[in-house]
């Protein structure tokens, strides 16, 4: 009984083994199937970008991408999770750039620091914008200011970073707002069309209603206009020294083989380039940004030190 | 006060120490932020408020039970044993379920387990054995006689949960594979 | 999306409900199954199936309201022919139906249960068609976030006092409910409640502590029950003779009680917290104390094989069914078991929060002509109405095909569930930690059973528990930080005092 077994298990390996070295085709190949970890909620805009780069990089290089999602702490979760995993290119996680900047900085407790991580890419950048419903008769930034002086309007947020920047928004320009942080960019969206808030940031969630005339951008929070809304003062117009620039980026485990590193890399820009994820991006996020390498590791370290000085000027 | 009154008093105890525990131990060691704190110049929720009403609830439920016990209902030694018993079985069943691969594995193939565990046969391994022991004992404990009968329903089972979830899903993986 | 093609010119959404439908029956007809079960199992392997895209919804919600609608009609099944309820809520059932079948009237109990059932239900999804759009423009028109968490404490309050025999347990329940859910969330980048283990820092997954209290709680109790009696009970099915078909003359005599009791189970499903076998107690007493009244002279007694019996019943505990959608839509809180995996249906596959905002018009998720949660609402209500049609139409004759699964023998059937439901739990966690997360959920479901504590305020208030959080800290933020801000709106202030009433009145309430 133990030796047939024991074929039958040998049999079915070699087999196995031989349709795996037929998949592969480029000079690195994964030595199991990749653990891809998904810092979003299930069914969002993030979540479903992840997937189907995750499927595009299964149907062009052969290798097994098994999606899972670590959700919660602004993309901490995740990264704790992918710091213990092995660094041989098994396995990789989705977050956001500002999981590692200042969601990093501010969980000190978990010893969370950009050195420890291999940045691959990142997909795609925020539209963050400051919005309120066009019901509201506010079509500029000073409309809504005039509204502000009068009494503390709502100001929707979704992460500490982002709160802070709406304080020091109200601090420069004078005005005193309430902010209401909530989780995640459909909440702020949800809160603003329900009334719970007057305005809020989002980060490009707001396209089809600023199209449709529902919404309106009153200002970009980025060091840029915002490609919808180019006449919107950005932040920097509006005496706030900090911004919310930020994208969503690939990173892995520390200390990864180069090789390992390329080939992921290319494999997940070729998806945001082409196949369905591109579309998608192109749709949701206007368009693909892919920052890699060294440029990549400096703008995780940077955002990662500036953090604190944001957390220091609210103070 | 017949047994089952008195027993609710008991759980009435037992709930007014663990409420206590819960808001004068456990909150303010366990919780970073305070009832209230203040941020950007502001008072908000803090992270331990929740939790301390949550405690207070429970107090004010053990009050309730305290004062208006209800009949009928007692927590024997019987169902402590009965508890221990089904410990017993998942704790062998799911260690048997964890290692029996990477064991197997062991032997056949230097790179060990985990570049195999999304490959066929190698990840039913854990998932059968275990799957087996936890119906078969589970059934036996029931029905108090060890059958094989028990243990060939629960190989059955395994088999079809397994080839349930792992034939038409690629994403999926069986216990215990993601840990691995 | 391939899976949202037709089959065979068939749209996806129907053969789903169609096979929820099926499925429901035969769970409903299995004693010791019910349909919250059956809704647990079946969730993460739809998922699986049809992934979390918004094309998944339907499919999936259809499935399980196909199961939520099956499962009432097949627990009569059992109850009539083996004095079994396959459900809890068919129990008075057995009253009539069993010494029916003794008379050799089986089938003839059994097409009563069945048009009963079929009119109880229908009337309730039309009743919910009608009402949660209202309901819910009503609270968007007038409930900010003060008020929000106001309704929250109410429903809970109102969940924990009503359920069960005891207030205070139910309180207790509710309390370990919300513990559960507080840990490791919050806003704090420090995962609160831990103890410092970093496994815990995703905090408790939803399926792992409500399908643990639920489902493996009823296991670990029934399998103890199984362990201590060993004498088997045999079931002897009855002889059915006699024509079975339902004259008008019937209906006529029928249609009173099916009326009544289908108004009493829609107005209990419709408050959160109340199940089907509280409906089914009280269309049966009140139908009843109507009968004394009104009963022909040789016409055979209630608990003797009255139709009547069976039709107040079955109307009762089927017309729950529809009417608990009203608060899951328009307001985000389930009411009951069935209610709470359809919320997680839609939690877990996202693009669909029920709630209010699901029924405004236009604007909603980013869409400019129609919001999409509204013609997903819309979706929903037709998937209800054709779980009906397949009642109606074909219903009758599954009932009559299931009665074979009350032969399954439990003490098989329980650890197949068990170790379906950790599977189920694993491939969405992929975490072993779950599974044993799961088992200590599953040992608190079983202990509260044992010292008489419902475990469904429980549930509720760990589904409830981050919304209600959530909407107080932004209640409090957005009032520029005012600690009365429950106390300062009318409409909240309103929703305390009712919410400190219910608990207090019933406190006063004698003990069942």
């Amino acid at each position: 009984m133990k030796k047939i077994l024991k074929a039958a298990l040998i049999a079915t390996f070699s087999v196995a083994s031989i349709s795996v070295a037929q998949a592969d085709g480029h000079g690195w190949k994964p030595s199991g199937p990749i653990k891809m970890i998904i810092a979003f909620a299930a069914g969002g805009g993030a979540d479903t970008q992840a997937r189907l780069i995750a499927d595009d990089i299964q149907k062009a290089t052969g290798w097994e991408v098994i999606p899972e999602q670590v959700t919660g702490k602004g993309g901490v979760n995740a990264l704790v999770a992918l710091r213990d995993m092995p660094a041989d290119g098994t396995a990789i996680a989705m977050v956001v750039t500002e999981s590692l900047g200042y969601n990093a900085a501010a969980s000190k407790g978990s010893g969370i620091v950009p050195s420890g991580f291999t940045g691959l890419t990142t997909t795609a950048g925020f539209q963050m914008g400051v919005v309120a419903k066009v019901d509201k008769g506010w079509n500029s930034f000073e409309d809504m200011l005039a509204e502000a002086q009068n009494g503390n309007l709502r100001f929707g947020t979704m992460s500490p970073k982002l709160s802070d920047l709406a304080f020091l928004l109200g601090e420069a320009q004078g005005v005193e707002f309430n902010i209401v942080q909530v989780a995640g960019g459909r909440a702020v969206m949800n809160g603003v069309q329900a009334g719970d808030m007057d305005l809020g940031f989002m980060a490009g969630i707001q396209r089809k209603g600023v199209a449709s005339g529902d919404l309106v951008n009153l200002a970009s929070a980025l060091s840029t206009p915002l490609v919808q809304t180019p006449d919107a003062p950005t932040f920097a117009d509006l005496g706030v020294q900090y911004n919310a620039d930020g994208y969503f980026v690939f990173v892995a485990p520390g200390g990864m083989d180069p090789k390992a590193r390329d080939a992921i890399t290319a494999a997940i820009v070729e998806a945001t380039k082409s196949g369905q994820a591109s579309g998608m991006i192109n749709n949701a996020f206007g368009g693909a940004i892919t920052i890699q390498g060294a440029e990549l590791d400096a703008l995780l370290q940077s955002d990662f030190e500036s953090a604190s000085a944001l957390m220091a000027a609210v103070q | 006060m017949k047994s089952g009154s008195s027993s609710d008093r008991w759980l009435a105890l037992f709930f007014l120490a663990f409420s206590i525990l819960i808001v004068f131990v456990w909150i303010p060691l366990d919780t970073e932020t305070g009832l209230v704190e203040k941020v950007r110049r502001k008072f908000v929720i803090g992270d331990a408020l929740a939790p301390t009403i949550t405690g207070v609830i429970i107090t004010l439920g053990a009050i309730m039970t305290w004062l208006q016990p209800s009949q009928g209902h007692t927590f024997t030694r019987k169902n402590v044993i009965w508890i221990l018993q089904l410990l017993a079985i998942f704790a062998i069943s799911l260690i048997i379920m964890r290692y029996t691969g990477p064991i197997v594995a062991m032997g056949f193939e230097g790179g060990g387990y985990r570049p195999l565990r999304a490959t066929p046969p190698w990840n039913y391994i854990g998932f059968l054995v275990g799957g087996t022991m936890m119906i078969g004992g589970l059934i036996a404990t029931a029905s108090r006689r060890l059958s094989i009968r028990g243990f060939a329903i629960g190989f059955a089972t395994s088999l079809i949960i397994a080839l349930l979830y792992d034939m038409p899903f690629d994403d999926l993986l069986l216990p215990p594979n993601g840990d691995v | 999306m391939f899976l949202s093609e037709p089959v065979l010119g068939v749209p996806i959404v129907v053969i789903m409900v169609f096979g929820g439908f099926l499925l429901g029956i035969t769970v409903g007809a299995t004693p010791g199954l019910a349909g919250p079960m059956a809704m647990a199992i079946s969730l993460p392997i739809l998922i699986s199936v049809f992934g979390f895209s918004n094309d998944a919804l339907l499919p999936v919600l259809g499935f399980l309201i196909g199961i939520m609608k099956g499962a009432t009609v097949g627990g009569a099944v059992p109850a009539i022919l083996f004095n079994t309820p396959g459900t809890p809520d068919a129990y008075m059932t057995t009253l009539d139906g069993y010494p029916m079948a003794q008379k050799g009237e089986a089938k003839r109990a059994l097409r009563i249960a069945h048009f009963s059932s079929a009119s109880g239900d229908t009337f309730s999804d039309i009743v919910l068609v009608v009402c949660a759009p209202f309901l819910a423009i009503l609270v968007e028109r007038y409930l900010d976030l003060p008020e929000k968490t106001a309704l929250l404490i109410l429903s809970l309050a109102f969940i924990a006092s009503v359920i069960g025999g005891s207030v205070g347990k139910g309180v207790i329940s509710m309390g370990l409910g919300l513990l559960a859910a507080m840990i490791a969330t919050g806003e704090d980048f420090y995962p609160r409640l831990t103890m410092g283990q970093s496994s815990l820092a995703e905090g408790i997954p939803i399926a792992a502590a409500v399908l643990g209290v639920l489902i493996l709680g009823e296991v670990f109790k029934s399998l103890e029950d199984l362990h201590r009696t060993t004498q088997s009970n045999t079931m002897s099915q009855v002889a059915s003779g006699k024509s079975s078909a339902l004259s008008r003359n019937d209906l006529r005599r029928l249609l009173p009680y099916i009326g009544r009791s289908a108004l009493i189970g829609t107005c209990i499903g419709a408050l959160p917290g109340i199940g089907s076998t509280l409906a089914a107690t009280l269309g049966y007493t009140t139908a009843k104390r109507h009968y004394a009244n009104a009963k022909p002279d040789n016409a055979p007694d209630f608990g003797e094989g009255a139709p009547e019996g069976i039709a107040a019943t079955e109307a009762a505990n089927s017309s729950v069914s529809g009417a608990n959608l009203i608060p899951v839509l328009s307001l985000g809180i389930p009411g009951n078991a069935a209610a709470v995996f359809l919320i997680l249906a839609m939690d877990s596959i996202g693009g669909f929060n029920p709630g209010p905002s699901v029924f405004r018009l236009g604007g909603g998720i980013g869409d400019s002509v129609m919001n999409p949660e509204m013609v997903m609402v819309f979706g929903i209500f037709t998937a209800m109405f054709l779980a009906n049609a397949l009642n109606w139409t074909i219903g009758g004759i599954f009932m009559r095909l299931v009665g074979v699964m009350a032969r399954i023998p439990k003490n098989r059937l329980l650890p197949i569930i068990l170790l379906l439901t950790l599977t189920a739990i694993y491939v969405q966690e992929t975490s072993m930690l779950a599974i044993w997360i799961t088992i200590f959920f599953g040992l608190l479901g079983y202990v509260m059973r044992r010292v008489g504590m419902s475990p469904l305020p429980f549930v509720i208030a760990f589904i409830l528990a981050g919304n209600l959080e959530a909407t107080a800290r932004q209640a409090f933020a957005a009032t520029g930080a005012d600690p009365f801000f429950l106390l300062k709106s009318p409409i909240a202030f309103i929703f305390i005092v009712l919410a400190i009433f219910v608990v207090a009145y019933n406190l006063r309430r004698p003990l069942s």
